[in-house]
């Protein structure tokens, strides 16, 4: 299952003034209530930006308050009687990673444990209840190259983590299984980067990750050195050859793999939210009035010149 | 036939026009061109027969118009004889010619056949009707003349389209009328024909493009610039001093005031009305205050001849600000400042133009060409002669110059408007030692190496280069099309520009086939407004025929001669002479691409509110320290990105679609800091692993070329095919790279503080080259080539690498006071500014250098802190510092981007750290002034602002970047360049007196 999905606002069960105080014993190590510039860790400078209202540099204990209240809180919701929800909240959809950046909580470009877990929460909620069914649970994403054994997974997932055994799992009694997660961690550092999520997306893309381009593929593959690629030569996957869509006389050219290769990469490589922070009627395409910036950054981000930016304009042209 | 000198009275009191003209230009008095006049009145003079004829042509006009002087005194003409008309009627409207309707009275050029016995009636001398008047006598010049560029306007049509995008051919086609010359054997530069300019039928399709909307300029501003028109300064429209003249031959040969009044005798003229000619009366003795009332502006000849520029946008000006003209003409102020304009040379000597330019230079040789070069005959030569020969008092083409005599073993020019005689020094006998005119620093240069250069390649001592000419087409507005007389869709304005220089020169090859100083010409890019006020392009700058950058330069005769010439290192030290770029005038575009320790991000550059700048898409990479971009040479947009990223080496995103960039190759490098990219090369400061030469001629397969071992290779500048390092404890390194296979390194010099004893730690450089500039008592400052340096403990440096085999030490700035616990320069940032001064004129408009750093200072007891700073290094040997912002700490780098928000130039400093990255307004460079943070930048570390380089004609592969619209002309290629870069120079000169 390719890892695509919303990813709502980050949540817990804590309150906001639990928040702020676990934020302020985090991060006040001299204890005046605010938390000044030397106290702030280098690499999570923006995380500080967002909450340094003033600009002034130094997070105060009324900003970091500010801050935490204003975190929407989506498992705020009643626990309702599941039988009696009503109709799922509209769903924001994001092609490729856009999402990253929003779940990444501390900006660190990784996920740990607790934001993985998150993130595979609400990229499976898909009628965004706050709560994983049976078939949701049914269809986690699985490592392509180290995937997570599917058989049973619902009826073992309900059985370890359903503890009011209504047969839902919500935010607060998921936990991600550490063999998923482990899945998607290559370099075994505990941690989930933006680039391995990358590289599952490419594996299973039939077996071109880590070739940056067609000339690279068809350097490997077309063993005739013809410019065109048989059944035969190809060592991808056979939905792959297929997504090319090959002539009639069964061969691919390297402008198709070209194309397959610039879409996909500008799929999974798509701006970090661009998409998402402007696009306010959620179409998932931004208009120039929806931008409002610069008209030449929405010329030159318009490469099919439709009129609208979408994650298909990373291909067009290439 | 030239035009004739007149000696006598009449000249006298025109030259004693011109000089009071020229006064009122420095500030000397209100235009009083009569001193003394003692001019014939109409039907008073001459003799013979002929009286009786001029009575009868005249009859009784002379009951109105008594006094009225006598227009043609040379031969005997009546008045009907020329305007047509009644002489026996004695009333107004029965003696006049009557137009068939009233004419319009404005800018407009008016159809050829246009009511002709009105336009006769009003001025004979119109090329419509000419045919009738003045050629029954002078037929052979009247039929040039029409054919001439002064009529025809024919290059400066062609260049604008060719250079904008919308011509496909260099050679002129267009003229205000078609016209043709069907002989054969035409000579070199001469058109079969030329076509009237297409009409403009509105931006309907391609709207996006600029040249849609370019030929709407030449039909609302251009065409009314020659003889078929009377310009903007119609009769009885105020306010157009200097500006005023006739049209048709009467538009050199009838002198006009500056105020367009008349002080003739003729008691029906109106004296308060502007737009009449100071008496009824032709001259044949035509004084530059004639010429100059058309070449003015952007046809800067006549302005640099009398050593004046045109202002820099927001420049104060005025009677109370020194170094600028104290009244308007033209409708403006302009520079007026020997330190800056000084005049020409022949112009201070009392020249006139007609003093070098004949005839056939004005009035045409009957040809039709579509460049000045091709239609201008006189050369500097055919006065002063060349090292072989002294003058044979002929033009380049053979022609006798009849005012030019030799006597007493002297030649002798007699000026043709005030009969004053100058005496004209010969080339030959100024590198004759034996010769009483011999100088010995001429001497050295004026040899034959330096046979193909115009004399005025090296004796131009200023050049006023606007780049960034820019026009606006606003849809909202409406403007009269000069030659339809139709109020058409679309306002165009052409008076915009971003940069200013007078110091900077670039030379390349002109048609000739000879060394020619180049300016900037017709080439604009635009931005074009709908009805709705909305942009729908938004600076695009043009792209020719040919696939190349149309904004570019033209070579040109500056009319700036001076005696003192420029240094020799201005031509045989500077890349940037010869096209190779400088990093003074780019201007910002859309995008920067930051180094972040997650790869790269993206920033949406918001030009109008640069602290509204958006990050819009991350790259993932490896840490990056650097980022070095390749541009699209004709837009300035980034294309590909190499990420400098350490032991990972370089990593190359392709930037097709900037939100969506794409990893498209990599190379393992020692630990990759930063680099430079010549073209095909990219030349990485590669850590410990010293210098390496990589080909990234196909990004996917980049191959090592060459390699300079040093010792810790930080960063990296390039200037005269030469790449200065920061070399860490090897100081500042100094690397020939002529040979990109094969660099050797040169020369080196610590960069550690003088007499101190801790070791060099260099980490930045960045160079630029600093022109000279016309000084006192005729010399100039000196040129020279500067590497600034930081050095973690020296602070900073500067040091003159002109001969990169002996950098020398000029001076520190940036040192760290004694008593810091922790001092470090982040980043530099180089290049030149025009400042506007303050509106008194307290502070003046200047042109200086400037040095933007970014650097860290913890005092003891103290939290560290960080702050960008401005050092003016005009003079290298004495840095000023000008002012401070306290900023972010923590800081990795800096970048300064310039902005153009019409009609002004901004300058805006990115000082980047892992926290954020800062916003600060550099505009000023007393008071830079902070402005916001910019969000979604973590980790920043190093930054490159995509950015369209004006004055970057060439990479330093030789590849050609930008066109030129004249045929024949072109830049050196590299080898030539390389080549003029290495002479020796042991026996030059810097330029201001002293030797090297």
């Amino acid at each position: 299952m390719l890892l695509l999905g919303v990813c709502a606002a980050r949540a817990g069960a804590e309150t906001p003034e639990e928040k702020l105080a676990g934020f302020l014993q985090k991060y006040d190590k001299n204890g005046d209530a605010r938390v000044a510039r030397a106290e702030q860790p280098e690499d999570q400078k923006e995380f500080f930006a967002k909450i340094d209202a003033n600009k002034d540099g130094v997070i105060s204990k009324q900003e970091a308050k500010e801050y935490f209240r204003n975190l929407k809180d989506a498992t705020k919701k009643p626990k309702e009687d599941p039988k009696k929800k009503g109709a799922p909240m509209k769903r924001r959809e994001v092609h490729g990673i856009e999402s990253f950046g929003e779940c990444d909580a501390d900006h660190d470009g990784k996920f740990d444990p607790k934001e993985f877990a998150e993130y595979v929460f609400f990229l499976c909620d898909r009628n965004t209840d706050g709560y994983l069914d049976v078939e949701e649970l049914n269809n986690l994403p699985s490592s392509a190259k180290r995937p997570y054994p599917r058989e049973g997974m619902a009826k073992r997932l309900l059985k370890d983590l359903d503890k009011n055994a209504d047969s839902f799992v919500s935010l607060e009694e998921w936990k991600a299984p550490e063999e998923l997660m482990a899945g998607f961690d290559d370099d075994r550092d505990g941690w989930v980067s933006k680039d391995e999520l990358i590289a599952d997306q490419l594996e299973r893309a039939g077996g071109l990750a880590g070739w940056s381009s067609a000339d690279e593929v068809m350097a490997k593959m077309d063993a005739n050195k013809d410019g065109k690629l048989t059944k035969e030569e190809w060592q991808g996957s056979k939905a792959l050859w297929d997504r090319f869509g090959p002539s009639p006389e069964g061969l691919v050219t390297k402008e198709q793999v070209e194309r397959h290769l610039g879409y996909l990469a500008a799929i999974l490589r798509a701006s970090d939210g661009f998409v998402q922070r402007h696009d306010r009627n959620g179409d998932r395409r931004v208009t120039r009035d929806e931008y409002g910036g610069p008209d030449a950054v929405f010329e030159r981000a318009d490469a099919n010149r439709d009129g609208v930016v979408t994650v298909e304009d990373g291909a067009a042209g290439r | 036939m030239t035009v004739e000198a007149r000696p006598g009275a009449r000249a006298w009191v025109l030259a004693a026009c011109a000089g009071a003209v020229f006064l009122v230009l420095v500030g000397g008095g209100p235009v009083d061109l009569a001193a003394k006049d003692s001019g014939p009145e109409l039907g008073a003079g001459g003799g013979g027969g002929g009286r009786e004829r001029v009575a009868t042509a005249s009859g009784k006009c002379v009951t109105c118009h008594k006094g009225i002087e006598e227009m043609h005194p040379w031969a005997k003409i009546g008045c009907v004889d020329c305007h047509g008309g009644d002489p026996d009627a004695e009333e107004k409207a029965k003696a006049h010619v009557a137009p068939v309707k009233p004419i319009p009275n404005d800018e407009r050029v008016l159809p050829a056949n246009y009511d002709l016995p009105y336009l006769r009636f009003r001025n004979p001398t119109n090329l419509r009707v000419v045919a009738q008047t003045c050629a029954t006598c002078h037929k052979g010049q009247c039929d040039t003349f029409a054919h001439s560029i002064h009529a025809t306007t024919a290059g400066h049509l062609s260049d604008g389209f060719y250079e904008n995008g919308v011509a496909k051919d260099k050679r002129s086609a267009y003229g205000v009328f078609p016209v043709s010359d069907d002989r054969p054997g035409l000579p070199p530069g001469a058109l079969p024909r030329l076509a009237v300019l297409p009409p403009f039928l509105g931006a309907t399709a391609n709207r996006d493009q600029l040249a849609t909307h370019f030929p709407d300029v030449p039909r609302k501003n251009c065409v009314r610039c020659h003889f078929w028109s009377q310009g903007l300064a119609v009769r009885g429209r105020l306010g157009m001093d200097g500006d005023y003249r006739a049209e048709g031959c009467a538009g050199c040969h009838v002198l006009y005031t500056d105020q367009g009044l008349s002080r003739s005798a003729d008691k029906s003229v109106k004296k308060y009305e502007p737009g009449h000619p100071y008496k009824h009366r032709l001259s044949s003795t035509v004084p530059t205050t004639t010429c100059v009332h058309c070449h003015y502006g952007d046809a800067s000849i006549g302005l640099h001849f009398r050593g004046l520029a045109m202002l820099v946008p927001g420049q104060p000006a005025g009677p109370d600000v020194p170094g600028t003209t104290p009244m308007r003409l033209n409708g403006m102020f302009y520079i007026r400042d020997d330190k800056v304009t000084p005049p020409d040379v022949h112009h201070e000597k009392g020249m006139h133009c007609v003093d070098c330019h004949t005839g056939k230079d004005l009035m045409g040789d009957g040809n039709l060409y579509g460049a000045m070069e091709h239609a201008v005959e006189i050369e500097c030569s055919s006065c002063h002669g060349s090292l072989a020969a002294e003058t044979d008092l002929k033009t380049a083409r053979g022609n006798a110059l009849p005012h030019l005599t030799r006597a007493a073993g002297k030649v002798l020019l007699r000026s043709k408007v005030d009969g004053k005689e100058h005496v004209v020094k010969q080339v030959k006998n100024i590198v004759d030692p034996k010769h009483a005119d011999f100088n010995p620093r001429a001497a050295q240069a004026m040899t034959s190496a330096h046979d193909r250069l115009e004399c005025y390649a090296c004796h131009s001592s200023w050049n006023s280069n606007f780049f960034g000419f820019h026009f606006d087409r606003n849809e909202g507005f409406n403007q009269l099309d000069l030659l339809t007389a139709e109020r058409t869709v679309g306002r165009v304005n052409t008076l915009e520009k971003v940069f200013a220089t007078f110091r900077q020169l670039y030379l390349g090859f002109n048609s000739e086939g000879m060394i020619a100083p180049y300016l900037t010409g017709f080439s604009t890019f635009c931005t074009v407004h709908d009805a709705k006020g909305r942009i729908i392009v938004d600076q695009k700058m043009p792209e020719t025929a040919a696939g190349l950058s149309g904004m570019t330069m033209i070579h040109h005769q500056m009319h700036t001669v001076r005696a003192a010439a420029r240094a020799c290192v201005e031509c045989h030290r500077s890349s940037t002479t010869w096209g190779m770029g400088s990093p003074s005038f780019a201007l910002a575009r859309d995008f920067a691409y930051v180094g972040t320790s997650a790869g790269m991000s993206v920033l949406a550059l918001d030009r109008k509110s640069p602290e509204k700048s958006e990050g819009v898409a991350n790259f993932p990479a490896p840490p990056a320290l650097d980022v070095v971009l390749a541009l699209d040479p004709i837009q300035g947009h980034g294309r590909l990105a190499y990420l400098c990223c350490g032991e990972e080496g370089i990593v190359v995103a392709e930037l097709a679609n900037p939100l969506f960039p794409r990893r498209v190759g990599a190379f393992k490098t020692t630990f990759a800091k930063s680099g430079v990219l010549t073209g095909k090369y990219l030349i990485v400061a590669d850590g410990p692993g010293g210098v390496k030469v990589l080909d990234v001629t196909n990004p996917a397969q980049i191959v090592q070329v060459g390699a300079v071992a040093t010792k810790d290779a930080r960063a990296i500048s390039l200037s005269n095919l030469c790449a200065f390092v920061a070399d860490g404890p090897g100081g500042l390194v100094a690397i020939d790279f002529a040979d990109p296979l094969h660099p050797v390194a040169v020369g080196a010099a610590s960069t550690a503080r003088p007499k101190s004893e801790l070791a060099a730690d260099a980490t930045h450089v960045v160079t630029l080259f600093q022109y000279s500039r016309p000084a006192a008592e005729g010399k100039r400052t000196a040129a020279r080539n500067l590497a600034i340096t930081a050095d973690t403990r020296g602070g900073g440096a500067i040091f003159d690498v002109t001969e990169p085999a002996r950098p020398t030490r000029l001076s520190g700035f940036l040192q760290p006071p004694d008593d810091v616990e922790r001092f470090e320069v982040k980043g530099l940032a180089v290049g030149a500014k025009f400042d506007l001064g303050s509106e008194g004129g307290k502070i003046p408009s200047e042109e200086h250098d400037y040095v933007w750093t970014v650097f860290e200072q913890k005092n003891r007891n103290d939290d560290p802190r960080g702050y960008l700073r401005i050092f003016r290094i005009t003079n290298p040997q004495n840095p000023q510092g000008m002012g401070q912002a306290m900023i972010q700490n923590n800081l990795s780098s800096i970048a300064v981007m310039r902005v153009y928000n019409p009609p002004f130039l901004t300058f805006f400093a990115f000082a980047l750290g892992p926290g954020s990255t800062e916003v600060i307004d550099v505009s000023k460079p007393g008071q830079p002034s902070r402005l916001a943070q910019v969000p979604g930048l973590a980790g920043a570390r190093g930054v490159a602002v995509e950015a369209f380089s004006f004055d970057r004609m060439m990479d330093e592969d030789g590849r050609v970047l930008k066109d030129i619209s004249h045929e024949g002309a072109r830049y050196l290629s590299r080898e030539e360049i390389q080549k003029v870069l290495r002479v020796p120079l042991e026996q030059a000169t810097t330029g201001s007196g002293g030797k090297r």
